[in-house]
């Protein structure tokens, strides 16, 4: 079920075209990875599905329905140009935010307590904010996108900016709110998080989508036959129709580490090889999505 | 509707709780009761306590000395002593002498001054006793005391010219002058209050979490009337205070007012050692009495509303697109040049209240809260009024709806300064 989809969104500035008829599918439950490098337009694609601002061309649909201002209080939004009231207490300030997404007063109060507790900052809550650590902060920022309760949260680089260990708190807490059925929109161009946690990925580069569906799949279908093998014995100089050597390295001890590229099946690789070496260690080389995203957006820039 | 109000709710307690205003709020009462009171308390205390040893040893002067406000005398009836070696041994401010064998033969009188006595205060001990003597006189030559008294009933020397009508225009103009620059100072105060707030929720990158729950026009709004209510409570408490502080005072000095009001000035007048004085007080009294109090302030709190939203809303713009404080100055010169010049022609409307260039910056919205403050102690005719706040509110609503569409595309904008012709294209973008 689509819970969010874009349709032929465009943005127009005044020198460039932030985004050229984009159109987007997000499944209820998912978690959706918007990739680009910087400056592809995913920011302003965020902009015009969290309502900031208006596409020139296409629509937004929430549920099947023109996004209106219901929706906006279902969006738990965290910028990439985060921020809160530096002067405000921390209690008062994700009170002010819960009660702009429309919660009333109590339960935002309920919701207060419930996330202050869980991110462990519940005894900075009559503090201001200026007096609280980087990573406090930090905390106060992800509780103000989720405190509403949010069906979908959109994330734009969600980690930058974030220690390690808060960083991990987060990908936990994300990971939880998926359990629990809600939609997420990550934007990042970290490709490590995205293999982690994204189940759908779109790629976008110069306002374009150039690429869009699940990870597993989209790298299955950049699988190019390609073995990495370790093994004891000499490999290099091997004259043979089985495989093609693309890199190879002779260790101490007579070992190697090679990749292999092959036209055959990889048991017909392993076959030979066995035949000739002593195999500590095989398995098919499946390009990361970091290598899929610099040769699709290479490509893209040609 | 409910999120301005809890934007107004944010912006509003969020200031009213700083520090600097609960120091200003203080501070504020304190200087104006000070403006107030101090021509008042100057006046009053004028003359200091001051005792004066009458040394009359033939008794001339049977009657008390009218007592003059702020001094008292005492009586010495030796004769037969140094009078300077007393004056000099004791603490008496002055020491007056009449020593003669009969009041006809009396010629002069010595005046022994140890500190500074106003020459006015020495005038009048003069005809005191002057009016004493020859009381003393008369009544040797055979003339009954009746007689004396009609002789010697005080005559009041009235002027009268047209100075209550100069007093009026000097009035209005004091009341018109004080009010512009109030108005000037609070538009200013407080419009600049907006645009730091827009700075800040820019610098401090929280303007876009807040721009996904509400509306930018909402947010700017919001900030507007926030802080619209917080120059009110502040006005509220100001008056209060200045009320209350100078009510203190007054009552001190209640039978002040009293003497001086016009019913009892006449009779002051008979007595008074200062007529002057007494007609000053008079006239300050009347000046105070005089100003239409309901008026001004009905007429101060619509023009400083008008004028305070009018800039406010282009305050906040200047916030939106000034990313550091650096291009903030460039922008809020043109911004605040139709005040400026309000303010520099201020002498030139007072000169002539009712004069063209007077009535034109009164009527054109950027000017008229200033201007028109300073015309409407001397009596603006109402249609005048109307146009003029018609104007007002007209062009806030122009030019805040403007402001909007520059302020939504400009609070996102971080990291350079757009040209003007940028600033143009953002007001033609599409609304969300």
């Amino acid at each position: 079920m689509i819970l969010l989809s874009v349709n032929n969104v465009s943005k127009y500035y005044s020198r460039h075209k932030a985004l050229m008829s984009v159109t987007l599918n997000i499944p209820k439950g998912s978690v959706y990875g918007l990739l680009g490098p910087n400056g592809a337009g995913k920011s302003s694609l965020i902009r015009i599905i969290t309502r900031i601002t208006a596409p020139d061309e296409g629509e937004v649909l929430f549920n099947d329905e023109k996004m209106t201002v219901e929706p906006i209080a279902r969006i738990g939004y965290l910028p990439e140009e985060r921020g809160l009231y530096k002067k405000m207490r921390v209690d008062e300030q994700l009170l002010y935010l819960a009660r702009l997404k429309g919660l009333s007063y109590n339960r935002a109060k309920e919701q207060l307590t419930y996330w202050t507790r869980k991110l462990e900052i519940k005894d900075w809550m009559n503090k201001k904010v200026e007096e609280l650590s980087k990573g406090m902060q930090q905390k106060v920022q992800f509780i103000s996108t989720v405190i509403h309760d949010p069906d979908l949260l959109i994330l734009d680089e969600p980690f930058s900016g974030f220690d390690p260990i808060n960083a991990a708190v987060i990908k936990q807490e994300l990971l939880e709110l998926k359990a629990k059925g809600k939609t997420i929109i990550l934007s990042t161009h970290r490709m490590e998080s995205v293999e982690e946690l994204c189940d759908i990925i779109a790629l976008i580069n110069k306002g374009k989508k150039v690429l869009e569906g699940k990870v597993e799949e989209i790298r299955r279908s950049y699988r190019n036959n390609m073995y990495y093998v370790e093994g004891e014995g000499v490999l290099e100089g091997q004259e043979n129709s089985v495989f093609n050597i693309i890199s190879y390295c002779q260790k101490e001890g007579n070992v190697f580490e090679a990749t292999l590229s092959t036209t055959n099946t990889a048991n017909q690789l392993l076959a030979y090889l066995i035949s000739k070496v002593q195999i500590r260690s095989f398995h098919e080389q499946i390009p990361t999505m970091n290598e899929i995203f610099i040769s699709k957006v290479k490509e893209t820039n040609e | 509707m409910n999120k301005i109000l809890l934007v107004i709710q944010r912006e509003y307690l969020a200031r009213v709780r700083k520090k600097s205003f609960i120091v200003m709020t203080l501070l504020g009462p304190l200087f104006f009761a000070f403006v107030m009171i101090v021509p008042v308390w100057y006046t009053m205390n004028d003359s200091a306590s001051r005792t004066i040893l009458v040394h009359d040893p033939e008794g001339f002067i049977k009657s008390p000395l009218l007592p003059a406000p702020g001094y008292s005398f005492d009586k010495l009836s030796l004769s037969h002593i140094d009078v300077k070696k007393i004056f000099e041994a004791t603490d008496y401010a002055a020491v007056i002498s009449l020593s003669a064998a009969n009041a006809a033969s009396l010629d002069s009188i010595d005046f022994y001054v140890k500190e500074y006595i106003p020459k006015k205060d020495i005038l009048f001990l003069e005809k005191t006793i002057e009016t004493e003597l020859v009381k003393q006189r008369l009544s040797v030559l055979g003339i009954d005391s009746s007689k004396i008294s009609a002789i010697l009933s005080p005559i009041a020397f009235r002027v009268h010219s047209n100075e209550s009508e100069q007093t009026k225009a000097l009035s209005a103009g004091a009341q018109g002058f004080l009010a512009a620059l109030l108005i000037y100072f609070f538009i200013f105060l407080y419009s600049v209050q907006v645009m730091k707030g827009v700075i800040e929720e820019k610098a401090n990158r929280i303007v876009e979490v807040i721009i996904s729950s509400v509306k930018p026009f909402q947010l700017m709004m919001g900030k507007i009337i926030g802080i619209a209510l917080l120059s009110l409570t502040q006005f509220a408490l100001w008056l209060t205070l200045t009320i209350s502080i100078s009510a203190a005072f007054t009552s001190r000095y209640d039978k002040v007012f009293e003497m001086y009001n016009n019913q009892n000035i006449e009779q002051q007048l008979l007595i008074t050692p200062d007529v002057k004085q007494a007609l000053e007080m008079n006239e300050l009294i009347n000046i105070f009495s005089g100003i239409n109090f309901t008026e001004l302030i009905v007429c101060f709190l619509f023009y400083f509303f008008g004028g305070y939203l009018l800039y406010s809303a282009m305050f906040a713009v200047i916030g939106a697109i000034a990313d550091q404080e650096s291009d903030m100055q460039q922008f809020i010169l043109p911004v605040t040049m139709p005040l400026l010049i309000s303010i520099v022609m201020l002498t030139a409307i007072l000169q002539e209240p009712h004069g063209n260039m007077a009535f034109w910056l009164s009527i054109i919205p950027l000017t008229s809260p200033v201007a028109m403050m300073v015309r409407v102690p001397f009596g603006v005719p109402v249609a005048e009024l109307i146009v003029s706040v018609l104007l007002l509110v007209l062009t806030f609503i122009a030019v805040t709806w403007l402001s909007a569409r520059i302020y939504r595309v400009g609070i996102l904008m971080y990291g350079k300064k757009p040209t003007l012709k940028e600033v143009i294209r953002w007001t033609l973008y599409k609304d969300s």
